[in-house]
């Protein structure tokens, strides 16, 4: 009897880990539950490397400096291209001084409305590592949305007429909203689709990223740094044995790498699309764009692991760059131990805060 | 997904419990629908091809057997030339597809076959081949034709060796479809023990040994002599225990639910001559070809000539089994021309016959294991060029040259005294006794610990999967 409820336990429980594994929404849903640990909360390249002496604890989000509306200043809407560095989980409306305010993420594209009687402005930040493939043609992840609608063709059929008006009125009235909906598929369609894959890495981080586990994983991870040299293959170790990279900024055969080399007509190029990409938002009605790198993390921590290609500094001092430039690569290089994380490829909380007094004080300048 | 995979740890565990909780109608149920799950996982269009195939050889299974005898040779046939055909389309028109072109390149004329793109289902070669072997078992009247559809469905899908083998018999596993297994605890323990010992020559031995290897073959050019010789040697053990881990995985987990499938390797690196080495590698596969191609060529009924004409032509195709290039049909013709020289060696040169002692066998061994590490040098290489690269630098290598590998001096060592456990695990016992519980429960713990720990874990798919 014992075995027969035992044996039936034991599918169920698996079942439903392996549900968790196959559906993306039941995986993420589970893990807002809480019902497994965020894998990313010790940094992303301790949850790559496992090596303890680069385990960090990563700090929660600080106060928002601009949660009290009342001194917001009304005449700006920031809308900012960026990556991971400005998801919402890391920068939000409440740590500008604007009165609206919009991330879209480089993978997504997006309409936005713009409200002309602002000042509307533009910031596109952007990890040294990707600076060259998103710059390799000009730049249109965000567009504004057609106001105009499209003429249906009268159908003989009485139904389609009322269909066809139906579907309008939805399409013009809530293409945010469609537009959301089709990033959002469009990014678990590229991204997590439940490939052999995919359910592989769930199910290692449903079964296997809890506290007590990490100890057995770190000694793994130990005993092939040790003894045969290796660790994940993901992550570089740098020279002096203090840091840890993510491979792509850090192998000098990885066209990401600040390591690889970039000839000056690929900083004219760069520089062209740059420019382009200024005048066309321009036109659409952007007040101002700007442009804001944030270096690699080998770029300041262990530039003498390679030949540096300075791409950072050729691309803002380049005399041709029309684009509005901030600079967070010569702060940054005063202490980057300070303003990186030791566990993550992101920044510490005073590295995001740097960057944001930076862009504040920017966005307080406009007339 | 890979057998090397929390994945399908996962649904071992849900499909072996659940075919132990049922009587045998769920059991075979259960058993082709988590088959089709293992299958689809990879890619689900797969399925599609799958069972347009199953469908076809069973109803020509079921006519076989019903027709009378002038119609019968026509159905197989057909059903051998469907089968073929399907193989032929996905894994050999892009090989006939460049070499047409090249051909017709150098008259300078357009080549006027159309571009296809797409990617060779998983394991085609394996289970077009179990399922001509059940129709040209039915026709000699061997075995009896399937009926039931989820049974004969079951019989290509099973999911250990759906997609890299052992290559069955419907003699052997048809019945066993039909038989409701009592479970047996001493099956389990030797399943489980063959699981997790296929597991560590994946993990520990073969995906160690290949990070040498992928660095060596990758550039042959940029290499010593001496590297690339270590390489060879490294990848002689990496092919045999990727593909004979795998291959004890699937019986293992075959086993665990009572099913006894054929075994496909029996230590083939203590072979004495080639023609011992092709009795004890891949036997599933050697014994297909030589049931159903040496033997209706004639076998060793025909004049000598032209059986070391079939013996040839049998290794050729075999080497073209395994893979749409030049360098597997040349490691297949290689096979074929050790296998004829030997023979000729001993009829027309018996001086040259190594004595039987422990000396002339040990050498016999060493030249066998030489042999067939050469040959493995094309079934490794990215093309002919490299391959004829590296043999002529492993030719002339001297100790003087520098070596250089990914890993370090100790994991080097370490890969060395792993390749020495191996032989010494096969030389002494071919299956890890279970009988003894508490000796199973503690090897097992070890495996599990060596096997985490020890274990490189890159998701290398098994070599085996891309045939």
């Amino acid at each position: 009897m014992v075995r027969f409820f035992l044996k039936r336990i034991i599918i169920l429980i698996l079942m439903f880990i392996w549900v968790q594994s196959f559906s993306l929404n039941i995986f993420l849903l589970m893990k807002e539950k809480g019902l497994f640990p965020d894998d990313y909360r010790y940094g992303d390249l301790y949850r790559l490397s496992y090596l303890k002496k680069f385990k960090g604890n990563l700090e929660k989000p600080v106060e928002r400096k601009f949660k009290n509306h009342k001194e917001v200043n009304s005449n700006t809407n920031l809308y900012i291209l960026g990556d991971s560095f400005t998801i919402e989980e890391r920068i939000n409306k409440n740590d500008f001084n604007v009165n609206q305010y919009k991330q879209v993420h480089w993978i997504n594209n997006e309409n936005i409305r713009l409200d002309k009687t602002k000042k509307n402005i533009l910031l596109i930040e952007t990890i040294e590592r990707y600076f060259g493939e998103r710059f390799s043609e000009s730049v249109h992840n965000i567009e504004l949305e057609r106001n105009e609608v499209k003429p249906i063709n009268p159908s003989p059929i009485r139904k389609m007429k009322y269909i066809g008006k139906i579907v309008n009125f939805l399409t013009t009235n809530f293409a945010s909203e469609f537009q959301i909906i089709k990033n959002k598929i469009s990014y678990f369609r590229n991204s997590q689709f439940p490939t052999s894959s995919n359910i592989e890495k769930r199910l290692e981080i449903i079964l296997f990223s809890y506290d007590f586990i990490l100890p057995i994983r770190e000694l793994k991870a130990s005993l092939n740094y040790e003894f045969f040299g290796r660790v994940e293959k993901q992550v570089l170790i740098s020279k002096n044995l203090k840091h840890q990279f993510f491979y792509q900024e850090a192998d000098s055969t990885n066209k990401y790498s600040s390591f690889y080399p970039v000839s000056q007509l690929d900083i004219d190029t760069y520089i062209g699309y740059l420019n382009e990409t200024k005048k066309y938002y321009q036109q659409l009605g952007f007040s101002e764009v700007y442009l804001s790198i944030i270096p690699n993390r080998v770029s300041l921590l262990a530039p003498e692991s390679g030949t540096y290609n300075h791409l950072i500094e050729r691309i803002q001092n380049s005399p041709n760059l029309k684009m509005k430039n901030l600079d967070i690569f010569h702060i940054y290089q005063k202490n980057p131990e300070m303003y990186f994380s030791k566990s993550d490829t992101h920044w510490t909380p005073e590295g995001r805060n740097e960057w944001l007094k930076m862009v504040n004080s920017e966005l307080e300048k406009l007339p | 997904m890979l057998f090397n995979s929390i994945h399908f740890f996962i649904f071992f565990i849900i499909v072996t419990l659940g075919y132990w909780s049922l009587g045998w109608s769920g059991r075979w149920r259960l058993l082709l629908f988590s088959s089709c799950y293992f299958y689809m996982i990879f890619k689900p269009e797969y399925l599609l091809i799958l069972f347009f195939t199953i469908i076809i050889d069973y109803f020509a299974g079921i006519w076989l057997e019903k027709t009378e005898e002038k119609k019968r040779k026509w159905l197989l046939i057909i059903s051998i030339i469907s089968n073929v055909g399907i193989l032929a389309f996905f894994k050999y028109y892009p090989f006939a597809f460049e070499n047409i072109g090249n051909i017709l390149g150098i008259f300078k004329v357009k080549n006027p076959l159309p571009i296809f793109d797409f990617i060779l289902p998983i394991g085609l070669s394996f289970h077009t081949f179990q399922a001509m072997s059940y129709t040209i078992e039915v026709y000699r009247g061997n075995q009896k034709a399937e009926y039931h559809f989820g049974i004969y469905a079951l019989y290509v899908m099973f999911y250990p060796q759906l997609v890299a083998g052992p290559i069955e018999r419907p003699q052997n596993v048809l019945p066993q479809f039909h038989k409701t297994h009592e479970y047996d605890f001493e099956k389990v323990k030797s399943g489980l023990m063959m699981m997790a010992w296929g597991l560590f020559k994946k993990v520990v031995i073969a995906d160690r040994l290949a990070m040498v290897v992928d660095y060596a073959y990758e550039n042959p050019s940029e290499k010593t002599g001496f590297t690339l010789l270590i390489a060879t040697f490294f990848y002689t053990f990496q092919i045999y225990c990727d593909f004979s881990g795998y291959s004890d995985i699937a019986l293992g987990s075959a086993k665990v639910m009572g099913y006894d499938l054929m075994e496909n390797f029996k230590t083939p690196y203590f072979s004495t001559s080639i023609s011992e080495f092709w009795r004890r590698w891949h036997i599933s596969l050697s014994t297909w070809f030589r049931d159903y191609l040496y033997i209706p060529l004639g076998g060793n009924r025909v004049a000598e000539w032209r059986r070391y004409f079939n013996q040839f032509l049998v290794f050729m195709i075999s080497g073209l089994w395994h893979g749409a290039a030049w360098t597997f049909v040349i490691w297949g013709c290689l096979h074929g021309f050790y296998l004829i020289f030997a023979v000729l060696r001993d009829k027309y040169l018996p001086n040259l016959t190594l004595p039987k002692s422990f000396f002339g066998k040990s050498l016999n061994l060493v030249s066998t294991f030489i042999l067939v590490m050469f040959a493995w040098v094309f079934f490794r290489a990215k093309n002919t060029t490299d391959a004829i690269l590296i043999l002529k630098k492993i030719v002339s290598f001297s100790f003087s040259q520098d070596f250089k590998s990914p890993l370090n001096s100790t994991e080097m060592w370490f890969s060395l005294i792993l390749i020495g456990f191996l032989l010494w695990k096969e030389y002494r016992f071919f299956h890890i006794e279970t009988t003894n519980t508490f000796k199973f429960y503690g090897l097992i713990f070890l495996f599990t610990l060596t096997i985490y720990f020890l274990g490189v874990f890159n998701t290398n798919q098994f070599i085996y999967f891309q045939f």
